[in-house]
């Protein structure tokens, strides 16, 4: 069985890495693993109750190929994200990408946070110079009723 | 059948809210579009800020510094609600959460806590610190419930399922929040069918679960802890009556709930009922008096 510490280090360390999410950040942060899902919180549940859900937010998955963070989890994270960022600047691009397009990106392969004009609104996953969203069906049909109300005057 | 609603109605109320021509009229204006910044995720100004770019004014509320008036509808449409940056939310349901006064650390039960507007509130005040327990038991109602926490990304709150007049005893909590499932008449500026009056048979069958709720929300303290029951109605079988139900079953004490607005005092008495001696500690909100929905609470401490 692995041990807290060492689920501990290896999150904060792959936020680090692939995010440039400073130590700090998460020096308040409990990881617990539920099956394949590692949640962040600031506050762990008592044993007696039975849960709906883990306090906190699901901050990762675990693939076969390592970590998947989650979309919740890097916009809570928001501008502490220094690294992996794929910024976008137009709408027709973000509206794009949440329509299902992919677009170019500079990034290596890998889990990147899409940056809409400096916030984060979820994951993407890059591969061969290409991005496209990772962001669950729900929050991307919300997402694009945000772009498509009309500003006031 | 959930009978006659012509048998009194809002106007039996006459004799209980205070100026009743100004009551009348409150309740046929629009609600103002208020909403609750998150300030864990971020400082009032900079959201008021956002918003103005994306064409939303604001005005700031001076008793309620973390929440900002709308000029206009829409504000939950933006991309800075989605992103969780605040919440849509009525200024009268503030209240209960600041008579509850949550402290960073503490463990605090919010027993109904769907759609999510109160719990994401104690979240907040708590600073994220300490554990919040949100129960809700319809599957359907968790469901706003989680989406509403996953939106606001809170950090300190786990969910349960539990019937809340069974939640497990094993637990004591610093501070529980009773937000009662009620008859709602105090959304009647939202419902206008609620401007009849809700139906008697639903009061009273509400009556009837909010005595269960008190009292398991009551026994789930710790000794020293507080207690906050509301409701978003006006009928004193909901209100009052409840709160002296628990009064009567239990050592409760009744605690004033010191809120920085204009509201009336609970009833001492309501049609044949005469209530312990103290009620007026309890709150009655009015849309005449706070421009906002009705409501009721009580603030309570175990010994």
């Amino acid at each position: 069985m692995r041990g807290y510490a060492s689920l501990r280090d290896d999150v904060v360390a792959y936020f680090a890495e692939r995010f440039g999410v400073d130590l700090s950040v998460l020096d308040g942060f409990l990881f617990v693993e539920h099956a394949e899902e590692i949640w962040a919180a600031t506050a762990a549940a008592p044993p007696g109750l039975s849960l709906a859900r883990p306090a906190g937010v699901r901050a990762l998955r675990r693939t076969e190929s390592g970590f998947k963070p989650t979309s919740a989890f890097l916009t809570l994270l928001g501008e502490r994200v220094r690294a992996g960022r794929a910024e976008v600047e137009a709408q027709e691009d973000l509206a794009a990408l949440l329509l299902g397009k992919d677009l170019p990106c500079s990034l290596g392969p890998g889990f990147a946070a899409i940056s809409f004009r400096g916030d984060i609104v979820g994951c993407g996953a890059v591969r061969e110079g290409r991005i496209r969203a990772l962001i669950p069906t729900g929050r991307k049909k919300e997402l694009l009723d945000a772009l498509s109300t009309p500003r006031g005057a | 059948m959930n009978g006659d609603r012509s048998q009194g109605g809002l106007s039996r109320y006459q004799g209980i809210i205070p100026d009743w021509e100004a009551f009348q009229s409150a309740c046929g204006r629009p609600l103002p579009a208020t909403l609750r910044v998150h300030t864990m995720r971020g400082d009032v100004q900079n959201l008021a800020s956002r918003l103005a770019r994306q064409g939303f004014p604001t005005r700031p509320v001076a008793w309620a510094p973390d929440f900002l008036v709308a000029d206009r509808e829409g504000v939950g449409k933006t991309i800075e609600h989605w992103l969780g940056l605040f919440y849509v939310q009525e200024l009268v349901q503030a209240l209960p959460v600041l008579a509850l006064d949550p402290q960073p650390g503490e463990t605090v039960l919010d027993l109904c806590a769907a759609p999510g507007g109160k719990t994401t509130h104690t979240s907040d005040r708590m600073e994220s610190r300490g554990l919040l327990v949100a129960n809700e038991p319809n599957g359907r109602r968790m469901q706003a419930l989680l989406a509403n926490l996953n939106r606001v990304g809170a950090l300190n709150v786990a969910v349960t399922g539990y019937r809340g007049e069974s939640f497990p005893l094993a637990e004591a909590f610093d501070r529980v929040l009773v937000d009662a499932p009620c008859s709602a008449e105090g959304t009647l500026r939202r419902e206008k069918t609620l401007r009849q009056g809700a139906y008697p048979s639903v009061i009273k069958r509400m009556a009837l679960l909010q005595r269960r709720l008190i009292l398991r929300g009551y026994d789930l303290l710790r000794p020293g802890g507080t207690l906050v029951y509301s409701t978003c109605t006006f009928a004193p079988e909901e209100n009052e009556a409840v709160v002296a139900f628990l009064l009567d079953e239990r050592d409760a004490r009744l605690e004033p709930a010191a809120l920085p607005v204009v509201a009336s005092s609970g009833l001492a008495k309501w049609e044949d009922a005469v209530f312990p001696h103290g009620m007026e500690a309890c709150v009655r909100v009015y849309p005449h008096e706070l421009d906002s929905g009705g409501g009721f609470l009580a603030r309570l401490r175990k010994p």
